[in-house]
């Protein structure tokens, strides 16, 4: 064979397009520059792909990006897609296209959908945005779903009524920076019985975090940065894994926590809450893996040294 | 046993159960059972004996496998079924070799893909095409023309248009 013959481009067109199906959609398009024996082989990577991930790059515009996935969409035609997911951020300008796609991907029986729209100017220390967009308002239709069973949302904020009935079979819920309520958050546990993972980050109106059933499915519990959280009360038999972020000057109740077998916490503020927090992690003493963030346990070292001495 | 022929006329005998990892072989001996001897016009010697190691090694594991269930239903420990942690460890050790086996160069690696597109061995062709598809992944555009010597014929304004189409891909 002749030194530097390119081989693989005569390789036949369903060859080629089975390999681009094994790689991340991103990376099968790069081939779309190679040569103008490449330039189409790449859709079949899209249109035979039941899951479509997006994220808006730097290096686009907002039109070129929703251009973009227009026509991803359009191409992947009529066919069933199971995971959808985008990282966009809230340009009102493109709220009836975000409407649009969600509707579209609904009718092509996504069983999970990943709508992160927190790209934006976020001061982290004063925890909100500085580009005064407003979040985007999830369609209602999103309610009518019967078959999600994986449901994350970051920046939006859910329509009136909330209406959970359909979510019955809903496994994972992740809200970044959502409207939650105390109501809505009851709400949830009372028709989402087949939750087993629930994250909570940036709920800034949550007051009452309330987990307690025998019938609860849940497994993982991640909360973070929720700073309104005054009362926290969990009960759960199957939880394994408890992830908690924030300030611990919540009165607190932890009935059967048995299962949990990981937790973490870390807390910011901690030296006024120090008794708090050592209460609190007295109800986890059965635990195989306790990660404390370093400032936490800093803090919590000095109060048991003080308290050492005051003893002795 | 049964004899397959290379296209540059080289003869391998194999054991009727190594010829049968391929689709077509297969076919061929379920419709004729007399059939003995295969010419394959799109392999040469080389590749065959390659191909060859392949089925070979994972025949003797799968025979392994049933050997060692059998075994365990005679000594009347119960179940049928392969002890679970034997089967792991199998398939370890299997995945293991595959990843050595397939650490060929290029020229090898297109012939392998091409022998087992034609020659229907599912297995081979799924551990050749991911390997393909694992020297193209995480490369740019550049990159990828220089490893496999792919001509660039477009335009530098074509090829501007194209990136322009998928942005975010080429980030």
């Amino acid at each position: 064979m002749e030194r530097g013959e390119d081989r693989i481009s005569n390789l036949p067109n369903e060859i080629l397009e089975s390999i681009l199906c094994l790689m991340p959609l991103k990376y099968a398009i790069r081939t779309s520059t190679l040569s103008k024996r490449w330039i189409h082989l790449w859709q079949f990577n899209l249109v035979s792909s039941s899951s479509l991930q997006i994220d808006f790059s730097d290096n686009q515009s907002p039109e070129q990006f929703v251009a973009t996935l227009d026509r991803y969409l359009q191409l992947h035609g009529n066919r069933n897609l199971d995971k959808f997911g985008i990282l966009f951020s809230p340009f009102e300008n493109f709220f009836p296209n975000l409407e649009n796609w969600i509707r579209t991907v609904l009718a092509k029986g996504v069983k999970e959908l990943d709508i992160d729209l927190s790209q934006g100017v976020y001061n982290s220390c004063r925890e909100f945005y500085m580009d005064q967009r407003i979040p985007f308002e999830i369609p209602i239709s999103l309610f009518n779903c019967n078959f999600l069973t994986h449901l994350s949302l970051s920046r939006c904020y859910f329509s009136e009524p909330f209406d959970l009935t359909n979510f019955v079979g809903l496994n994972s819920l992740s809200l970044d920076y959502v409207y939650l309520t105390d109501e809505m958050l009851t709400n949830i546990l009372e028709n989402c019985v087949s939750l087993e993972s629930i994250s909570l980050k940036r709920c800034e109106y949550l007051e009452v975090v309330k987990f307690v059933g025998d019938g609860l499915k849940l497994q993982k519990l991640l909360i973070v940065d929720c700073r309104g959280v005054c009362e926290m009360e969990i009960s759960a038999p199957k939880l394994e894994s408890f992830v908690y972020h924030g300030s611990i000057s919540f009165s607190h109740a932890f009935g059967n926590v048995s299962k949990v077998t990981n937790a973490y916490f870390c807390s910011v503020e901690l030296e006024d809450n120090d008794e708090n927090f050592l209460e609190i992690l007295s109800e986890f003493s059965h635990l195989k893996v306790l990660t404390i963030c370093s400032s936490s346990l800093f803090v919590l070292s000095l109060s048991l040294y003080s308290s050492f001495l005051v003893h002795f | 046993m049964i004899t397959l022929t290379s296209s540059d006329g080289v003869q391998f005998d194999v054991r009727e159960a190594v010829a049968k990892e391929s689709q077509i072989i297969r076919d061929m001996i379920q419709d004729d059972c007399v059939i003995t001897n295969i010419p394959l016009a799109n392999v040469n010697h080389k590749i065959l004996s390659i191909v060859l190691e392949y089925c070979q090694m994972h025949v003797d594991k799968t025979e392994m496998e049933v050997n060692a269930s059998k075994h365990q239903t005679t000594t009347g420990e119960g179940s049928s079924s392969v002890p679970v942690a034997l089967k792991v460890s199998s398939n370890k050790n299997l995945n293991d070799w595959d990843k050595e086996f397939i650490n060929v160069d290029l020229d090898t690696l297109y012939d392998l893909i091409l022998a087992a597109n034609y020659l229907n061995i599912s297995g081979l062709l799924n551990l050749t095409t991911q390997a393909a598809a694992d020297i193209i992944k995480g490369k740019t555009t550049e990159e990828i023309r220089a490893t496999f010597n792919i001509k660039n014929d477009f335009t530098p304004e074509e090829e501007a248009a194209i990136r322009k189409e998928n942005p975010w891909a080429f980030e």
